[in-house]
């Protein structure tokens, strides 16, 4: 009876275990698919019947870094990722303290007003947001690169959910014990709600990363062009340079990937430290 | 404890109180800022002429030419910056693809803000001439001081860019599409390296010679092994799978709309009728001409569908040994070649006429007059007989003028490099897409079905028939 309970574990847990792997495998090989590529001549990475490169070739990386100015696009994607990481850190903790523990009027109808934001897609904004950033004379700035990211919904939205769930005994001890609006934020809320910080840190910080079509939208120099931009160098109306496509694609997402796995630990603790029992 | 809880309570009114001013400094920044920002609303600043350090007059160019492209417009413009005398300086942006461009004019020009030059497809030049956001050439083209000779500008290129009687751009970056083919498995084949398909009956015969099959190791031509294949390993075994039997193919294909386009006009169809209110993509020849393109695939068997640029890679790994594409990909492809290229212009049926893409370059006309002058006097260099002939021949997109096709350095080009005889050669017939404001809706309506033509079992007809139903309903739309 023991034994077959044991045995029952263990075949379930090799099913859960099959998935697992199944699942990391879709997701590693576009990875290794991009390293791999990133190894081979301009004429193995275009054929799809080639796995391996015959030789592995690490000039295209050097290449791939000295075909566009990669250097100042690493600076301004550090740059304007952090810059909107932390303003957008500030702005949806604010207003969701705001929004989560104090009453004043029109409240409810501001978030839906800001709930609606979330429906509107991008590509709708692009014109209107052009116009206004030009009559406030920011095109071609970094200001238009990073202001309009500084806020946004969905952390808003988060924090905000994850405040109501924080017990409110803790909002009436420390005002009972004379704790001011501010000091309950930044000494109770604040350091309570790293999950959730980290996550919207993490998600504004890849989307800066990443984001395209913004840089080339509204600024019309290279001093001020992203990682992403750069990387659309290499395909052209006439076909792409994988292999040069790849490698320079393998060093922009390291930094992100190094990152991630330094804030994935901060990730885990965050979550052990929200635990608060009622 | 009565005296702590008073305190308590007492400091929440105080906090109630804190509450109070945190509102307020809120209404009053919230106020600051609107002011501020209605302060910067306050109508857009004249927009004045801007000069270079060195006192010349700056006329920016947004373009989409990546790469190779990129680098010989560049270098054209920087020759002309330094000998013209005007004191013209010309700055080029590079903005992306053209769908990006597209996106980027229409907020640029909404903002009031565009570039002085741009390229621009002509229902783009036809929106925005709508908008009278675009300046007319036609003052500048019939000048004294700084006119061309209209007689020279290529006929169809140059109705190409007319609007009601008017133009507003001018012709900048054409291409036209080709059939490249490998030479090595020409010869493989028993065809002649130097005699490419010349009609559609032709291409067919080619492709099924070149539709190879390889066993023990070597290659077996003639079509007629498909069928001794099907008959040794049963029906439908053909093409065979895996590693055991290499397959070389006749031709790879993705469908592309631009493609199927061509065909019809070979055939001596039409897209659009001529006052473009009524869709022909039903008409029987271009259900005819949509009957040859399944055919290559589902009767004849040698054409392999693919997506994106396989067909292009395919072409390259030498596993199929006919492509159609644009005549600008020669470019890209020269640099991977392990075998001679072969570069001719696409078979035809009744009418040897190619459908032209690409762009021309419009002048905007929201800034000052001498700023238009100049963008025109860039213009005008630049399409100008040897210039036109030296992108054609850096670039292979088709020279503007007639006088290019006569000049030495198309010349010698052509001794040189004999595959460049497609863009180079003045054609006997030129077609373009119809300009029609909704033609981006109808295209993608056609694009719909020429995937349709290879992938379902429908019959083309079937196809044809509801996707003209479909444009018919866009452009009555239009006209009302």
């Amino acid at each position: 009876m023991f034994k077959s309970i044991q045995m029952e574990e263990r075949v379930l847990k090799s099913i859960i275990h099959v998935f697992l792997i199944s699942g990391a495998i879709t997701m590693l090989a576009p990875f290794i698919w991009m390293i791999l590529t990133s190894f081979k001549t301009k004429k193995e990475a275009l054929d799809s019947s080639i796995i391996f490169p015959a030789q592995w070739i690490f000039g295209n990386y050097t290449t791939a870094w000295n075909s566009a100015p990669f250097f100042q696009y690493f600076l301004n994607t550090i740059f304007v990722a952090l810059v909107c990481t932390i303003m957008q850190l500030i702005t949806s903790s604010l207003a969701a303290y705001a929004f989560s523990h104090m009453n004043f009027f029109g409240k409810e109808w501001m978030f839906g007003i800001l709930m609606g934001t979330m429906m509107v897609p991008q590509q709708v904004l692009l014109v209107p947001n052009y116009f206004i950033l030009k009559q406030l004379g920011w095109l071609n700035t970094f200001l238009a690169l990073i202001v309009p990211w500084s806020a946004g919904f969905f952390g808003i939205f988060l924090l905000r959910q994850f405040f109501l769930t924080l017990p409110k005994d803790l909002w009436d001890a420390a005002r009972i014990d004379g704790c001011s609006r501010f000091k309950f934020f930044y000494k109770i809320l604040i350091p309570l709600s790293t999950a959730p910080l980290m996550t919207i840190a993490i998600f504004t910080f890849v989307g800066n990363w990443n984001s395209f079509l913004w840089p080339l939208f509204v600024t019309n120099d290279q001093k001020f062009y992203t990682l992403q931009v750069g990387l659309s160098n290499f395909s052209q109306s006439e076909g792409t340079e994988w292999h040069l496509l790849m490698a320079a694609s393998t060093f922009c997402v390291l930094p992100l990937i190094i990152m991630f796995f330094m804030a994935q630990k901060q990730f885990i603790q965050g979550i052990a430290h929200t635990g608060s029992k009622e | 404890m009565g005296m702590k809880r008073t305190m308590a309570i007492k400091s929440i009114n105080k906090n109630e109180y804190a509450g109070e001013k945190f509102r307020l400094v809120a209404i009053v920044i919230f106020l600051l800022v609107t002011l501020l920002g209605s302060g910067c609303m306050c109508g857009p600043k004249k927009k004045m002429p801007q000069y270079t350090a060195d006192g010349k007059l700056k006329i920016v160019f947004w373009h989409s030419m990546a790469g190779n492209l990129g680098k010989v417009l560049n270098t054209m413009v920087d020759e002309f910056n330094k000998n013209n005398k005007d004191n013209i300086f010309v700055k080029t942006e590079f903005i992306g693809e053209y769908a990006m461009l597209n996106q980027k004019i229409a907020a640029a020009v909404f903002a009031e803000i565009p570039p002085h030059i741009s390229q621009v497809y002509e229902t783009w030049t036809l929106q925005l001439k709508n908008e009278n956001a675009v300046a007319e050439l036609d003052r500048f083209i019939d000048s004294k001081e700084v006119g061309i000779d209209r007689n020279d500008i290529v006929p169809a290129l140059l109705k190409n860019v007319t609007i009601d009687g008017k133009i507003y751009s001018m012709p900048f970056n054409k291409s036209i599409p080709v059939l490249y083919y490998n030479k090595r498995l020409f010869k493989m084949a028993g065809l002649d390296p130097e005699k490419p398909p010349v009609t559609w009956d032709q291409y067919i015969e080619y492709g099924k010679k070149l539709t190879m099959i390889e066993k023990k190791g070597y290659f077996f031509s003639d079509y007629t092994n498909m069928a001794d294949y099907e008959k040794m390993n049963g029906a439908g075994s053909f093409p065979p799978n895996g590693s055991q039997n290499k397959v070389i193919w006749g031709n790879a294909f993705i469908s592309d709309p631009w493609s199927f386009e061509n065909c019809i006009y070979q055939n001596g169809g039409k897209i659009l009728s001529d006052d473009g209110k009524t869709a022909l993509i039903n008409s029987p020849e271009a259900i005819e001409a949509a009957n040859y393109v399944v055919d290559k695939m589902k009767k004849h068997r040698f054409a392999m569908r693919t997506s994106g640029r396989e067909h292009q890679n395919e072409f390259i790994a030498q596993r199929a040994a006919m492509f159609e594409g644009t005549i600008v990909s020669k470019l890209f492809i020269q640099g991977y070649l392990e075998f001679p290229l072969g570069v001719a212009t696409l078979p035809y049926k009744k009418i040897n006429t190619s459908v032209l893409s690409g762009t021309n370059a419009a002048i905007f006309s929201c800034f000052s007059e001498a700023e238009i002058l100049a963008s025109w006097k860039f213009i005008k260099w630049f399409t100008d007989t040897e210039q036109t002939a030296r992108w054609a021949v850096e670039t292979t997109y088709m020279p503007v003028r007639k006088s290019a096709y006569q000049t030495e350095t198309v010349k010698n080009t052509l001794k040189k490099d004999p595959n460049m005889k497609p863009a180079l050669t003045m054609l006997e017939s030129i077609d373009f897409e119809p300009q029609v404001a909704s033609w981006f809706e109808c295209r993608s309506i056609l694009s719909k079905a020429t995937e349709a033509l290879t992938l379902s079992d429908k019959s083309p007809k079937e196809i044809l028939d509801a996707a003209a139903a479909e444009m018919n309903e866009v452009l009555a739309l239009e006209a009302e």
